[in-house]
């Protein structure tokens, strides 16, 4: 095959997987969930101010708003400063850095492949791991949150392209060590995988690596020069080790310090035993669905169905070929990959083990290839595959693009773009609207009508109950933005002269329609005509 | 595909193995009958690895599950596959909006109703029986955890030596399995054949000593 094809393929596959993580990405999901939108919001103010949404100065950590408080690893926050700059306060600057992770993973999942393998065939597999990348439902989804381990899976993949370019050429060592370094600022899961990987891989490798332990000559400088810029980029973590921050969403997601687990070693062990082989389970891989997953699209997996058998037909492949570098490679990522997840509580959460389920990706590319040199007409591989793909595709978009869309509406909170255009035609009222159920309101407002940063940064800062970097942040915040305040409905403000309500059902009953005798003025429905928001002006009766 | 030399150590090792874990005796609370079944075919398809026997071994496994499967769909059939329950059909009612709306006349039409009605509701609950069933978390809660890493080994062997017959009667098992209701205690109860065998495989692999004949 010549260059020029070659080129075509690879772009083929880069516009595939751009187009269904950019398709409808307005629409789907609904809204922008209250995580994303605080992170495009801070983007936002560090932008224009340098400091995020509570006047803190270039954070280590995001200081998160919602029902348990906690923090968001700011890499993904800086880096959508850039879309913001150029686009605007849109959905779409607010999704582009998620967008892009999801699109540039399977060119990396390309170059990887394409330096795991020395075979006849290698651009082919590595087209098709590519390719499994940009369909696959796990990638998908992911890509059109606003979620840093999207992020953080990009950067460590990327880390794991100039460590395996290493192998061949030394010099790349420390800078393989240094974007390592930089994906512990993605999230979680990978300040852990970075501390297992490293030496693992250095261990593994060691004969490729170095000279002589220990001793400073020849190959060996790099190496040190690698790991001593692996340690300076985490030192960035002692600032808030100390302050509980730290370890605050651990502390909320973790079993350890869980007295139903049990304090015994052998409670803890047993716990994570059971939670880190469920990652393994083939039935949450491939078969379980939306509940099961943690909010994941109706009646779809975080991988297709089908795909458990090549999945074993990969895993059978390396266990054949162990020796290789590849399979020791995939071996050691397949293995420590899910032990973040091991040890929180929740059984099967694709989003804290998305690292592993991008290996169990590449994996399944290996063996739908070992499937495809199988196959001897191709007009039967080419039957097979677009089968499969179409298949594949229509059960995405059903699940995905139509029952997602209406059934988690939601999880993602209210309308608030059709809130905000209702909401032009009353700008001579006092508004008030009720975040009981939608804790994202005030900011998704914000960060929609590009309200003035250093306003919020007053306005929140003076709310902060406790030091920004805390074991132990508080969460109920108000937000006034000039006639709209965003808050619990204080009913006492009926007695204001021309005030609005806007609230669900919950939110404004009918008893106190009648008792405070407001007037409908609008409802936003949803497409099966359930009221989602109503919205009620008041006449000061009875004040 | 045979690799089994048979020697008195393996079919003993089998016959300690197919009786000493829990799951056997629970299936024997179940229904002696299938419990009994369920043992030959254990047996059954141990010797058709054997070089001496597998012809034989395997006519005899093929009758025995056919006898087996029939009976156990006859009387265990997940109707929920070809009938909708009440709260099927206020799911597929509120569906239709969403289908009537995003699809159009994709939908809005004699094959595209059937399907989203009809069929695609019963494949749903067949993926969904069939994901219970590669749960394998719940055959060693039956089986012992203990023997999970031999099964993994077992089952990865089987693979490796491209074991025809016992991955035939995997696919087969869990196609028919896929239409008995989930949770009803039978639905899992073909697999403990095969199981049994990649934990015994998996032995035979820690433990060459077995496979030695004297």
């Amino acid at each position: 095959m010549d260059t020029k094809s070659k080129i075509v393929i690879i772009l083929f596959i880069l516009i595939v997987a751009f187009l269904l993580r950019f398709y409808k990405i307005t629409e789907v999901p609904a809204e922008l969930g209250t995580d994303g939108v605080v992170q495009a919001y801070n983007a936002f103010s560090i932008l224009h101010t340098g400091k995020d949404r509570y006047g803190e100065q270039f954070p280590i950590l995001f200081r998160l708003h919602n029902l348990s408080g906690s923090y968001q690893p700011p890499l993904y926050t800086y880096l959508t400063a850039i879309p913001i700059a150029i686009f605007g306060n849109t959905v779409f600057s607010a999704y582009f850095v998620s967008i892009i992770s999801g699109t540039l993973l399977a060119l990396i999942s390309f170059i990887l492949v394409m330096l795991l393998f020395d075979i006849k065939g290698t651009f082919i597999l590595a087209s098709i791991a590519a390719f499994t990348l940009a369909i696959i439902p796990w990638s998908i989804f992911y890509s059109r949150l606003i979620v840093e381990a999207n992020l953080g899976v990009a950067v460590f993949a990327f880390s794991l392209i100039l460590f395996l370019s290493s192998l061949k050429r030394l010099y790349l060592f420390p800078l393989a060590c240094l974007t390592l370094g930089l994906s512990t600022y993605a999230y979680y899961s990978e300040q852990v995988i970075a501390v297992l990987f490293l030496p693992i891989f250095l261990l593994l490798f060691r004969k490729k690596l170095l000279t002589k332990y220990f001793s400073f000559s020849g190959k060996n400088k790099w190496i040190y020069l690698g790991l001593a810029l692996f340690a300076v980029s985490l030192l960035l973590h002692i600032k808030t080790l100390e302050t509980g921050a730290f370890t605050r969403r651990f502390n909320q997601v973790s079993y350890v310090s869980n007295q139903f687990v049990g304090n015994s070693y052998l409670a803890l062990g047993q716990s994570f035993i059971s939670q880190y082989l469920s990652y393994y389970n083939p039935r949450n891989l491939f078969f379980a669905t939306e509940s099961k997953l943690g909010r994941f699209a109706p009646e779809l997996g975080v991988f297709y169905s089908w795909m458990i058998i090549p999945f074993l037909i990969g895993l059978v492949y390396l266990i054949k070929n162990y020796k290789t570098t590849s399979a020791k490679f995939l071996a050691l990522l397949f293995i420590i990959t899910p032990i973040p997840a091991g040890v929180t509580a929740d059984l099967f959460y694709p989003l804290r083990t998305l690292s592993f389920l991008w290996v169990v990706t590449v994996i399944i590319g290996i063996g739908i290839y070992q499937v495809y040199l199988c196959l001897k007409p191709i007009l039967l591989k080419l039957l097979i595959f677009v089968f499969l793909i179409l298949y594949s595709l229509f059960s995405l978009y059903i699940s995905y693009f139509i029952l997602f869309k209406h059934e988690f509406r939601h999880h993602f909170g209210y309308p608030t773009q059709k809130l905000l255009s209702e909401l032009n035609s009353y700008q001579n009222k006092q508004i008030m609207l009720d975040s009981t159920r939608d804790s994202g309101l005030g900011i998704r407002i914000a960060f929609l009508t590009n309200y003035d940063p250093k306003d919020m940064q007053n306005q929140l800062k003076s709310q902060l109950a406790t030091p920004y970097y805390t074991s132990a942040p508080n969460y109920n915040e108000t937000y006034k933005m000039g006639n709209i305040e965003v808050r619990p409905i204080d009913w006492s403000y009926n007695c204001k002269k021309d005030m609005l309500f806007v609230g669900d059902t919950l939110a404004i009953s009918e008893k106190q329609i009648q008792e405070y005798n407001l007037k409908l003025e609008f409802e936003i429905k949803d497409i099966l005509e359930n009221i989602l928001l109503s919205a009620y002006s008041n006449n000061r009766q009875g004040c | 595909m045979t690799m089994l030399k048979m020697n008195k150590k393996l079919v003993s090792g089998i016959l300690i193995l197919s009786f000493i874990n829990l799951w056997v005796n629970k299936i024997f609370q179940i229904n002696l009958f299938i419990s009994l079944l369920l043992l030959l075919l254990s047996f059954l398809l141990f010797f058709a690895l054997s070089a001496k026997y597998s012809k034989y071994a395997q006519i005899l496994t093929i009758i025995v599950l056919l006898s087996l499967s029939s009976s156990l769909l006859i009387n265990h059939l997940d109707q929920r596959i070809f009938t909708r329950s009440i709260i099927d059909s206020i799911s597929i009612n509120q569906r239709h909006e969403y289908y009537a709306k995003e699809l159009g006349k994709i939908y809005r039409n004699r094959v595209g109703l059937y399907y989203f009605s009809q069929l695609r509701p019963g494949f749903t609950k067949l993926n969904q029986n069939l994901a219970d069933l590669i749960d394998f978390s719940q055959y060693f809660n039956n089986y012992s955890v203990l023997f999970l890493p031999f099964f993994i080994v077992g089952f990865f062997y089987d693979l490796l030596k491209s074991l025809k017959f016992p991955l035939v009667y995997l696919i087969c098992v869990l196609f028919t399995s896929m239409f008995i209701k989930s949770g009803d205690r039978f639905n899992i109860l073909l697999l403990f054949p095969f199981i049994n065998l990649c934990v015994f495989l998996g032995l035979v692999k820690f433990l060459p000593w077995i496979q030695k004949a004297k």
